[in-house]
This record gives structure tokens, sequence and C-alpha cells, in this order.
């Protein structure tokens, strides 16, 4: 399998107040072509950071260590900030979490695209971008020559987030980042959009890497899951093991903290305890104290990574199987 | 009035007036009837701008219908004398969407409880307010309650900070609580034993809930037993206990909402097939009073339906505000023909 992504023990640091605050510790991770890889993990576990840290968008009091990421065959952590900021968009675009408010207000949405197309791409005329931006607006089912000419304001937040999705495609990427690109719709636009993704997904067979917490869109879309927990990636594997047979402890206690359509309501348990600081992890596996199935080791050593079955996963409970 | 009856609306209608010279009304909630009863668990589902917080405003009497009336037990709120009022404003209590928002940043766990336990339990001693801060703290699943007493609201995280605002409500000793959206804010893995506190302060305190959710997989876990009440567009379009509504639901707006909630099972939820609507917006500008509020995205709307509004009527042990109850194809849930 070909991998678009591959991030090699990457580190996110802010600096702050108290000391440094480490939110993306030592992550590796390769996502694969052609597929739909989710990044699956609670507020606040370093999910957003980990997208800060390929893309080097953090803030000022942000660092970021690795042993490189690589975007196919560039290593975008040693490229130039204006290296960088030519592969963003043009060839890894980003939706982010309310997309709903990254449209600039005070232009119509047809300057909007001029201008993001403008500042990648000299050369076609405004007629051939235009014409472009009116196809890719029809595949997210919006009447582009009412859309063309509104300013944000004038349109719904589900219109707005899909007139970012078709924006995000305009100069044909290569992989698509969707940071929490449902949040805060409705039930009904939430899957009319996840629908037009996977349209998008499969006629144009564009690589995705979503980034939720919502594990119903997850199962929805995904092909591959990785689950993070307190800045560390703990398992890895294709959708039907982590919803079916999943191996690390916190995975499966998540999927049954989900409340449900279907099934037994009582079935659904909440995970007991609350995740860490981040600013004073635990010892050994971050997981430990909230684990039902802690050894004596888990407080002491952190897991490497163990092939089981299709799953590879950090967590003792596996260790001695090898 | 046999007494049970908590809150009572009576054909509740709210507009909101705009414009100086030429006055535009918009219609939040439309002749709405609705009872709730002590213990009983109500949750109003709907999407944004559906006016489901509007109505639970109108039943803790933090704002005035336009028409229609308000009964506090058995009596008119907006009627009522001052002593009255008084009396009652404390028993029927407000949990609000955004726990950032409703708790005091500047004042520690202790110094948002104390004063409110003061005034309604006149503690003895300063130890014993104390004890019942603690007690509170306690019952609410804030533990250890002396690790929490001198924390700030922001020390919580979101889960916590609910918890909070429901041991803060739960001091006056309420016979309802409306709850916005309590769960929305929290995050998934927690969101579960915050409707666990609800549920508990349901059956071992008997206190009633108006639920306000527009996720309907939070409220089958909150009250399985719970009325259901579906809201669009400022009506109430389809009611009836949450097990028999989930299972046959009639109206095509809840039908085509279930259609496309999201399920956690990757197996399931990929094969699913949603029920198209006519059009994906709702219409804001304007809301229509003439004829099915939904008929304008209904895959089914015919000329009786933009005429005359329809009104709640008995269905397969439910009630459905839909001309075409009888005409409407046959549809089951996604799961169900799964499983």
């Amino acid at each position: 399998m070909n991998h678009i992504l591959r991030i090699k023990n990457l580190i996110v640091e802010y600096a702050v107040r108290e000391g440094s605050l480490r939110v993306v510790n030592n992550v590796s991770l390769d996502v694969p072509e052609g597929k739909i890889t989710a990044l699956v993990g609670e507020s606040g576990c370093g999910k957003s950071s980990l997208l800060d840290g390929i893309l080097r968008t953090l803030p000022p009091n942000g660092y970021i260590r690795s042993n490189g990421v690589w975007f196919k065959d560039i290593n975008l952590a040693r490229l130039s900030n204006e290296e960088l900021r030519r592969i963003r968009w043009e060839r890894i675009a980003v939706v982010f979490q309310a997309a709903q408010n990254s449209l600039n207000p005070v232009l119509k949405i047809g300057d909007h695209v001029l201008e993001t197309y403008h500042a990648h791409r000299k050369g076609e005329s405004k007629d051939e971008i235009l014409a472009k931006a009116r196809e890719l607006l029809e595949m997210v089912n919006l009447d582009p020559k009412q859309v063309l000419n509104s300013y944000p304001y004038e349109l719904s937040g589900g219109m707005k987030q899909r007139v970012i999705i078709a924006l995000s495609l305009i100069l044909d990427p290569e992989l698509l980042i969707l940071d929490e690109p449902t949040s805060a719709l409705d039930t009904y636009t939430q899957s009319t959009i996840i629908d037009m993704l996977k349209k998008i997904h499969r006629e144009k067979g564009l690589t995705m890497f979503l980034v939720t917490h919502d594990l119903p869109v997850v199962a929805e879309m995904a092909d591959y899951v990785a689950v993070m927990y307190a800045g560390k990636i703990m398992e890895v594997a294709d959708v039907e093991t982590i919803f079916y047979k999943a191996k690390y402890p916190y995975t499966n206690l998540l999927i049954k903290a989900i409340p449900s359509l279907i099934g037994d309501p009582s079935d659904r348990k909440p995970i007991p305890g609350s995740p860490p600081s981040l600013l004073n992890p635990p010892s050994g596996c971050v997981f430990h104290p909230r684990c039902p199935f802690r050894r004596p080791i888990c407080d002491k050593k952190a897991p490497p990574f163990f092939h089981v079955d299709k799953s590879l996963v950090a967590c003792w409970l596996y260790g001695d199987t090898k | 009035m046999n007494g049970e009856e908590i809150v009572e609306l009576k054909n509740v209608t709210k507009y909101f007036e705009k414009g100086f010279i030429k006055k535009v009304r918009n219609y939040a909630v439309i002749d709405v009837s609705l009872k709730i009863r002590k213990g009983e668990i109500i949750t109003l589902i709907g999407e944004s701008s559906c006016g489901k917080t509007t109505l639970g405003r109108i039943v803790a009497g933090l704002i005035r219908p336009s028409k229609g009336k308000v009964l506090w037990f058995g009596k008119d709120l907006w009627r009522m004398s001052k002593r009255e009022f008084n009396r009652y404003r404390p028993l029927i209590q407000v949990v609000h969407q955004d726990p950032y928002a409703s708790l005091n940043p500047t004042r520690t766990i202790y110094q948002i409880l104390s004063p409110i336990i003061k005034k309604y339990y006149k503690p003895k001693s300063k130890s014993d307010l104390l004890r019942e801060v603690k007690n509170l703290l306690g019952y609410v699943g804030l533990t250890p309650p002396d690790y929490f007493l001198n924390k700030y609201p922001h020390h919580l995280s979101g889960g916590m900070k609910q918890r909070l605002a429901f041991a803060r409500s739960l001091i006056p000793k309420p016979k309802l609580i409306v709850a916005d959206e309590p769960v929305s804010m929290i995050d998934m893995s927690l969101r579960l034993s915050v409707l666990g506190l609800m549920k508990k302060l349901n059956e071992d305190l008997g206190i009633a809930f108006i639920y306000i959710s527009h996720d309907i997989a939070t409220a089958r876990f909150f009250a399985d037993k719970a009325t259901l009440a579906l809201m669009y567009l400022g009506r109430i379009l389809e009611i009836g206990s949450m097990d028999e509504v989930i299972r046959t639901p009639m109206h095509p707006y809840l039908r085509a909402i279930l259609s496309a909630s999201p399920i956690p099972d990757p197996r399931i939820a990929k094969r699913r097939r949603k029920i198209e609507l006519k059009s994906l917006e709702v219409p804001r500008e304007v809301v229509q009073l003439k004829g099915c509020p939904f008929s304008p995205r209904c895959p089914y709307s015919e000329d009786v339906c933009f005429e005359n509004t329809p009104s709640l009527k008995r269905c397969s042990g439910h009630e459905v505000a839909c001309h075409l109850v009888d005409k409407l194809p046959e549809w089951v849930p996604p799961w169900q023909v799964m499983v």
C-alpha cells in the first residue's frame, strides 16, 4: 500500500506559564493513499495540534520536533515557509473546524474563489476559474449562479460548509484534511455533507484524512482509524476491526460510550474517570489510571506497538503474546 | 386538575416582532399545547431554529408567550401574585447548554453553591453549611468533595461543569428541570455520565425533565420511557412515547431525520440510505402560517399540504400532524432492515 503522508516521531509542545505542554507525544502515523483515514480522539487529546504540526500552522508558542513529515517524497519539516505555503491548499487542502467562519465576510463567494486561486496559480482566465468553481459547486448541490454572487452572511451554515468543501477542491489537491467537518450542523445537513464527501472520494479517488471525535461519522466514512489519547496514538486498524474487535481497552470503552439509536440503551456505559492533564501526564501508559485491565507494568513503562490480528496497538495486554 | 401537573401550556404562540414602521412577525412557537406531570420526562427534538429553546424558556417562565396560557401548578403564571410567583419560581429550574458561560468564572465552587444553600436551607453554623455543600457535590458525582471546594470552574472539564450546574439547580428542591442541550458541548465519552446523572435525579428524586436536544440518540439513552415531541418551525409534528415513536415513526420529517442519524456501526452506517428531501435548507425568512410547515421540503407533499395546517391526530399509538398519514409508504428504519 502506498502512503501519501508519513509522520515520523512528531512532537508538538506549547510553552505555557506552567512549563511546556506536550500535546502530541512522539506520534508516528502513515496515511494510505486513496483511502479515508480517520483520527479519533476526545477534545484536548491533541488531534488538532497534530494537524497543526503537519502543516506548521501552530500559534507562536508552539514548537515542533520530528524525524520528518513526508508528503509523498517531500519532507514537509524541511521546507521553507514559502515552499510549504505553496503546498498548502494546492496539494494539501484543509477544511477547518467551524469552516463556516473561515470565509471572508466582505468578499462575495466568487471573488473569494478567484483570490484563493490567484494566490497559488497564475495564467488562467477568470472565466476558466469560475467555470471550474461552478462545476464544483454543483457537485456539492449548490446553485452556482446564486452562490457565487452571495456574501457569506447570506448563506446558511450547511451551505457555507459546502462552499468551503468546493473551494478546497478548486486546485485539485492530492490530500484533503477534514477537521471536524460536520460538528455544529444539524443531523440532516450533517448526513448530506457526509454523502457529498463520500461521493467526492468515490469519483475523484481523493485521499482524505478525517479528524473528529464523532465516532458515528467515522463508522460511516472511514476505511482506517487511528485512535488518539492524551497526545499519543494508541491503536491503528481498519474501521471494522476498530468497531467490532478493537484491541485497546480505551477504544472498546469509547465505542460503548456513544449513545446510539440501535441496541439496548442499558448496554451503553460511560468511561470512568476523566482524561489526564497533559501538563502532568500519568507515568507509563497514559490510559492506565482509567483502564479496567491495568497490570503492574502499566504505570511503569510506556508500551510499544504490538501487531495483534489486524490491529497495531500500544498496550501491555498484548505484550507477552508475541 | 388533579394537582399532578407541574406545567401546562395551552395553545401557546410566541412571535418576535422586528421592524419599526412595518412590523414583521417572526414566529418561534405556534399553537403548542403540552402537559408535564410529576416525574415525567419530555424530550423536545428538533433542528436548530425550530423553536425548541423558546418553548423551553416559555415553560420556565423566562419569556411571556404572545398568545395562549402557561399554567404552573394549575395557576396562570402571568396572572399570579408576586408572592405566589416567588413560591413557585424556585421549583422550576433551568440548566443551560453552555456550562462555560453559565458559571461565574471568578468564584470558587464553594462560593458558587454556598449563598444559594444559605438562602434555602438556612444552616445554623458554618460547619453545617460546609457539610451541605459537600453532600451536594458528592451527590452529583464531584468526588472527593474536599478536592473541588476551592476549585474554579475553569479547573473543571465540560462534564464536571455541567454536574456543577445541575448541583446548583438542585438546591431549591425543584419539581421540574428544563435542560437545554445539556450534553451537546461535552465530549462523547463524558456525555453518558451526565445523562446518567439526569436519570438518577429523575428516578431518585422524582424530578420531571424537559430535555431539549437535536440528538435523538442521547434522548433515547436518557429516558426510553419518555415522551418524545418532534418540533419543526415552531410546531409539534409528532408526539408519543419514545419507544413507539422510534419503532414506528410516521411523520416524513421524523423519518428523514432518523434515516440521516449517524449510527456507530460501520456495516449498517455504510449501507444506509437516507430519505431525500426536496430542499436541503430550512426556509428561514418567513415562517408560513398556511399549510403544513414541512410541505416545501416533504417528498410526499400534495396540494392539501400547502393549503391546510394539519393538527395532531392519533395514529399507531402516538399523535402525528400530517394530512397524508394514511397514504404514506411503509418505511422501516435502516437498522431494523439489517438486523
